[in-house]
């Protein structure tokens, strides 16, 4: 079964690769560009992140909602308004190092959490025969170019990190005193076991204290440990946001993910510094929501949805704007399936053209290799 | 003991305990359903909670009051951790609480709701009432539970056409409605389309928790009128009855796509990934004795797979915790002694406070999916390096014990030659002891 052949992969990898890879010790590294994915799991409304309030069908679409017309401050531009949490990020779009794609999806077209999730990570649809995520395939693509590591930081095991790269996974939450001059018996005991061989590096990168924390502090402290990371060897980044499944009391609840989410991406630019302006930010979710509200003033599972783009690379491409393919219009029969945000593009052309320009990649190594079936469509200079 | 009683304990326990027995065919033949109903302990904790709340309201949310809703929340959330911990840490009934806590993750709650903190623990012990049932009577019981009510939004849903519906212009929400389709019966490709996601969306709704009742009740004036088709069936007529959710329900948990995801699900959780056979015969028995889910348990005692060598999966948080407390005699008082920090209890660091510091946070799953069946994902480095810093505490708490008659005691014929030399290196008494909780043999089952 899939899993666990998945499973086998890792261990695979973590006994022949992993041990070749260097300590985690600063050195130089050739490639100074970062990356960072973050995944919104639980989908988005971007209709509401990201208001589009040039369409005259979206005052009425949401009839029962606290929905006010922006400030002016938050128009970014003739038709499109930022929810006011997302103020923090207004200084960067002005800056020109942030971007939202708008009225996009993967091709996935059904409704479920999981599926679309697995499609976002793993790049392409389940019957790809893939088993690891992007950006796994992305560090073997980049292999020679000395990506030191890349972490998935929080919970581990996304399935955007799977496969037969190696990845180090970490948490800002490890007090291992206890273990300081046992490392050597941890060493011995993991040793053999190739699927315990990763603790051991984990443990070597982090090995600190850190107190017990409310999720919106989490937020922080992940952001700030992938900053960390990033400014050291690491050079790909991913974790992941939560609380985006806003099916009642939508305005409260969202306002809270997309201040969180606005933290995140401040907390990257601040922690990193210099590194900033070599980063791209790319942050996207399973799937957009329904364009009416519900009967319980939330949204349900929909399809078309919003990505952003940030980074101090932005300002050299499409920073600063709302990018949308052909904004398909709210309207009822404009929908899809009368009921979502049709999306107009594939989120992972997008994501395509900027590691393209990142990495300096070729387009058909990248639509065959990071996302099998992705039509590339025109070249499009994201960063 | 031998390897195989070894084994069974691992698969199908929390490894093993000194002067226990494990007998898990025993523990499905006295197994009766508990019926001592909580219900009135949980309409106590809503109404608290409702009045709390109210009070906090009128008086203009006074920070006192702010502080006592917040202590309620707390104190009701660490006490049913600690009975939760306690109980599976010193109960001979092993393989109940493992399927306890396999049913509680499938039918999962996750984090989010505040109300949730006071009716988690509830809600896992009104769903092992029948958990040695029907799996209808346990669909019914999870769906309709407040906690799930609450969580999934059902008590917000209304039918739009409904009395209640048009006096107030609101409508229903489909969060429950899918993820009973998608996650709690026939599984993401069991057959389904979105119309019926909508429909049993609509047939569900009318059940809430009216205010000041503390407890699920249909309510006809808030239920959508008129027949709905859920999978070629119609359910309902221009007046809502209980009924018509409880149609529904028999014919999700008979539907056989059902009988296939619950039992892939058993057997991934039981077995491994790789358990597709063992799926097949825990499904035919499944669909054939009509959910009946001794008859379910007892298939996957019998099954060949039972006697594998163990490896296939590895101990979730919680198992580990458990298997860890119960692998050597603890101190006195051990498990119930708290300690007090500014005037307020600390929660005790073996049970409830280490629970907290997992990364498998009991009851609060990420997301309505649950905690993952995936072995990979349970010895992730994230989940390691937490269970090494808890792994000390525990430690702590153990009677004086040697290292190598504990290894022995807790492993024995499980344990790779590795794992035993490692532990003899090791000069310092606590550190071997930790070695063996830190070891793979200790983590997988």
């Amino acid at each position: 079964m899939l899993i666990n052949r998945r499973h086998l992969l890792h261990a695979a990898a973590a006994s022949g690769i992993y041990s070749l890879l260097p300590s985690l010790t600063l050195a130089a590294t050739a490639m100074e560009k970062r990356l960072v994915v973050i995944i919104q799991r639980g989908g988005m409304d971007s209709l509401d992140a990201v208001q589009p309030w040039g369409d005259p069908a979206f005052k009425l679409l949401r009839p029962t909602t606290e929905l006010i017309a922006p400030a002016p401050a938050f128009a970014v531009d003739n038709f499109f308004a930022f929810n006011d949490a997302l103020k923090p990020l207004h200084p960067l779009f002005s800056a020109k190092e942030l971007s939202v794609v708008h009225s996009v999806s993967t091709p996935y077209r059904a409704r479920s959490h999981f599926d679309a999730q697995d499609f976002l990570e793993r790049g392409a649809d389940d019957h790809s025969n893939l088993e690891s995520g992007w950006v796994n395939r992305l560090i073997t693509l980049l292999g020679g170019r000395k990506v030191e590591f890349a972490a998935d930081i929080g919970t581990g095991a996304s399935y955007i990190m799977r496969g037969p790269a190696p990845t180090l996974n970490i948490y800002p939450k490890s007090d291992l005193s206890f273990w300081a001059d046992s490392t050597q018996f941890l060493q011995l005991l993991y040793q053999n076991d190739p699927a315990y061989k990763p603790v051991l590096d984990s443990i070597k990168a982090t090995g600190t204290t850190k107190p017990e924390k409310t999720d919106q502090t989490a937020t922080h402290e992940v952001a700030a440990l992938a900053a960390k990371m990033l400014k050291q060897d690491c050079r790909i980044a991913a974790f992941s946001l939560y609380g985006w499944d806003t099916h009642a009391q939508q305005t409260n609840n969202l306002k809270k993910s997309l201040a969180e989410l606005a933290d995140a991406i401040t907390t990257l630019k601040v922690e990193l510094g210099d590194v900033w302006a070599n980063t791209l930010v790319v942050v996207a979710s399973e799937f957009g929501r329904t364009a009416h509200f519900n009967g319980t003033g939330g949204t349900d599972h929909g399809t078309g949805g919003a990505a952003f783009f940030a980074g101090g690379l932005m300002a050299g491409g499409q920073g600063g704007k709302i990018i949308t393919n052909r904004w398909p219009g709210l309207a009822d029969d404009k929908l899809f399936e009368g009921r979502d945000l049709n999306p107009t593009d594939d989120v992972r052309r997008y994501i395509g053209w900027a590691l393209i320009s990142l990495y300096d990649l070729s387009p058909d190594k990248l639509s065959s290799t990071i996302f099998p079936g992705v039509d590339m469509g025109q070249q499009l200079r994201m960063i | 003991m031998s390897e195989s009683e070894y084994i069974t304990a691992f698969r199908f326990g929390f490894g093993v305990m000194p002067n226990t027995s494990f007998a898990p065919e025993r523990e499905l033949k006295i197994a009766v359903a508990n019926d001592t109903s909580n219900d009135q302990i949980i309409t106590a904790r809503i109404i608290a909670t409702e009045e709390q709340q109210k009070t906090l309201k009128e008086t203009g949310r006074a920070p006192d009051e702010k502080k006592k809703l917040q202590e309620l929340f707390r104190s009701f959330e660490l006490a049913d951790l600690d009975k939760e911990i306690i109980n599976a840490a010193t109960s001979k009934a092993m393989f109940t609480n493992r399927l306890a806590a396999f049913w509680a993750n499938h039918f999962s709650l996750g984090k989010g709701k505040q109300i949730l903190r006071v009716l988690s623990g509830l809600y896992e012990t009104s769903l092992r009432q029948k958990i040695f049932g029907r799996f209808s009577d346990l669909l019914i019981a999870a769906e309709l539970h407040p906690a799930m009510v609450s969580y999934l939004n059902l008590n917000e849903s209304i039918g739009p056409n409904s009395k209640a519906g048009q006096r107030s212009g609101k409508g229903f929400n489909e969060n429950l409605g899918r993820e009973i389709l998608e996650l709690h019966t026939l599984g993401v490709d069991g057959g389904y389309v979105q119309a019926d996601v909508i429909a049993l969306s609509k047939i569900l709704t009318g059940w809430h928790i009216p205010k000041d009742q503390g407890q699920v009740q249909f309510t006809p004036n808030r239920a959508e009128p008129g027949s709905k088709t859920l999978l070629g069936k119609t359910y309902g007529s221009e007046k809502p009855k209980p009924e018509d959710a409880y149609a529904a329900f028999e014919a999700l948990a008979a539907h056989p796509s059902t009988a296939k995801f619950i039992s892939a699900k058993l057997a991934r959780h039981f077995f491994g990934p790789q358990s597709e056979s063992a799926a097949k015969s825990i499904a035919a028995v499944f669909q054939s004795s009509g959910g009946n889910l001794i008859e379910v348990y007892q298939t996957m005692l019998n099954l060949k797979e039972a006697k594998a060598p163990l490896g296939a999966q590895n101990r979730t948080d919680f198992e580990f915790l458990i298997s860890a407390l119960r692998a050597a005699p603890l101190r006195e008082h051990a498990l119930d002694e708290k300690q007090k920090q500014d005037g307020t209890e600390k929660p005790n660091p073996v049970t409830s406070g280490a629970m907290r510091n997992l990364t498998q946070q009991l009851w609060k799953a990420p997301s309505p999916k649950g905690w993952p069946d995936d072995p990979a994902f349970w010895i992730s480095p994230t989940i390691m390096t937490a269970r090494l810093k808890l792994i000390p505490a525990i430690v702590r708490q153990y009677q004086d014990i040697e290292p190598i008659a504990f290894a022995e005691a807790a492993l024995g014929p499980v344990m790779t030659p590795n794992t035993r030399s490692t532990i003899k290196l090791a000069s310092n008494r606590l550190q071997s002891i930790g070695l063996v909780l830190a070891s793979p043999d200790f983590n997988r089952r």
